[in-house]
């Protein structure tokens, strides 16, 4: 699945899957693209577009068990239409719907970069899949063993 | 610190000691304590791998149908088993081995699948009798517990060192582990392996009586296959690349782990907190997703 439609899927099963048993019933949609700074809503997980890239925002009105609710996405589109960033800001009222948006804020799709084994430092033990790691650790409680 | 390594269930172990006091360490009787933690992990060895012609895995192979007394072991590992076989649909059945040897993965190494095997092997069914100690089966069957074994028996071992007047210390098992505090009331530090990428970190977890399970498509694959197997498709999975999970012990970490690399991503939330625990997942395109709960760092 390619960013962006892995982003289309996302939007279309928000309110089915991740904010459970919410049928969408009042959808109101009103995507604006602009390459222009837009304030933040949220200045904690929202910034302002860098040079040559587009932020898309859009607000959803789903129904939930507990009443209409709201949830606003913000996605970062850059030059070549690649989908680089997407933010979900929580605007639920009923405390059960906050914690499910921000579950599926958590759970948005994301890239680990990683950061080099060696450059890490204060490790005890390295977890991970069978086989080389025991020798990798092996290695490690052995320098251990001789502090 | 003191550490011992060795190696059983098909993989490395390293088992580590922290102490306040180092001296009172030195008293101990630590090569009575290697030897009680290698003699029992090689008899649950024998006892369990499918891998070992004597097992309970195997005394059913060539079983005919009925009801069969079993183990109060071999019950603890089938009664865990039967919920992962439900929360995941049947997608997880311990019944796996048969087809996982049929697909070559069998004492021998074949790692050949045999395809005629693979086109008659069909799912056998079993079910707990629970006050009877039993099991019932429609015909032979041969069990492979996966990685629940192996979080199953960290666990054990980590009961033994308290047992033995060691608190704190760290027991791991081919990556998977379980980590009390270490003397002064801080966590281990975990770094945790990016699937596929043995010199890469994908984060790192601070273990405080927790347990941890990772696990990837990446080790033991062959061919096109790998152990992630949906036994109702006869067929390897294809949702994830690997996956990371802490949870409040070792063996329900590797639960977690088990019900990930089976599920479709979109209900990883709602069966993981079924079990427990908290997890990243790399999924087979490359995203990562991470449970709302995980309180390890992520380097993004």
């Amino acid at each position: 699945m390619t960013r962006p439609t892995a982003l289309l899927f996302l939007f279309t099963i928000v309110c089915a899957v991740s904010l459970a048993a919410c049928s969408p019933t009042t959808q109101s949609t009103n995507t604006d693209p602009t390459t222009a700074p837009v304030a933040a809503a949220d200045a904690n997980n929202m910034r302002s577009p860098v040079s040559g890239e587009k932020m898309l925002k859009s607000q959803q009105t789903y129904s939930s068990p507990a009443g209409d609710e709201k949830v606003a996405f913000t996605i970062y589109v850059d030059a070549s239409g690649v989908v680089t960033e997407a933010v979900t800001t929580v605007e639920a009222k009923a405390p059960i719907s906050v914690t499910r948006q921000k579950s599926f804020a958590s759970e948005l799709p994301s890239v680990i970069k990683g950061k080099k084994l060696s450059e890490l430092t204060k490790i005890d033990r390295v977890g991970g899949s069978s086989l080389t790691t025991g020798a990798f650790n092996k290695a490690l409680t052995d320098l251990k063993t001789q502090i | 610190m003191f550490s011992f390594q060795f190696t059983a269930l098909g993989t490395a172990w390293s088992i580590s000691i922290d102490q306040a006091d180092l001296s009172l360490l030195a008293q101990q009787p630590t090569h009575g304590l290697r030897k009680k933690v290698i003699d029992q992990t090689a008899d649950f060895e024998r006892r369990f791998s499918r891998f070992d012609q004597e097992s309970e895995s195997r005394q059913f192979v060539t079983a005919a149908a009925g009801t069969h007394p079993i183990s109060k072991r071999l019950m603890e590992l089938l009664i865990v088993a039967d919920s992962l076989r439900s929360l995941t649909d049947g997608a997880y059945d311990p019944a796996v081995g048969g087809l996982m040897e049929a697909a070559g993965y069998s004492p021998d190494y074949t790692l050949k699948p045999d395809q005629k095997k693979l086109e008659h092997w069909h799912l056998p069914f079993w079910s707990l009798q629970l006050t009877k100690h039993s099991v019932t089966i429609d015909g032979p069957v041969l069990f492979d517990f996966g990685g629940i074994g192996k979080g199953y028996w960290i666990d054990q071992i980590s009961e033994l060192l308290f047992a033995e007047g060691f608190p704190h210390h760290l027991v791991e098992g081919g990556g998977d582990m379980y980590a009390t505090t270490k003397a002064d009331g801080s966590g281990w530090n975990v770094a945790i392996e990016y699937p596929g990428k043995t010199d890469l970190a994908l984060g790192t977890y601070a273990l405080k009586n927790q347990g941890l399970a990772a696990s990837d498509v990446f080790r033991r694959s062959w061919g096109r296959w790998h152990h992630f197997v949906d036994v109702a498709l006869k067929q390897p999975t294809q949702y994830i690349m690997g996956c990371v999970a802490v949870s409040d012990s070792a063996w329900r970490a590797d639960q977690v782990t088990s019900v990930l690399a089976l599920t479709d991503p979109s209900v990883f939330s709602d069966t993981v907190s079924r079990i427990g625990g908290e997890f990243v997942v790399i999924l087979a395109n490359g995203e990562a997703r991470m449970s709302s709960n995980w309180s390890g760092e992520i380097f993004v």
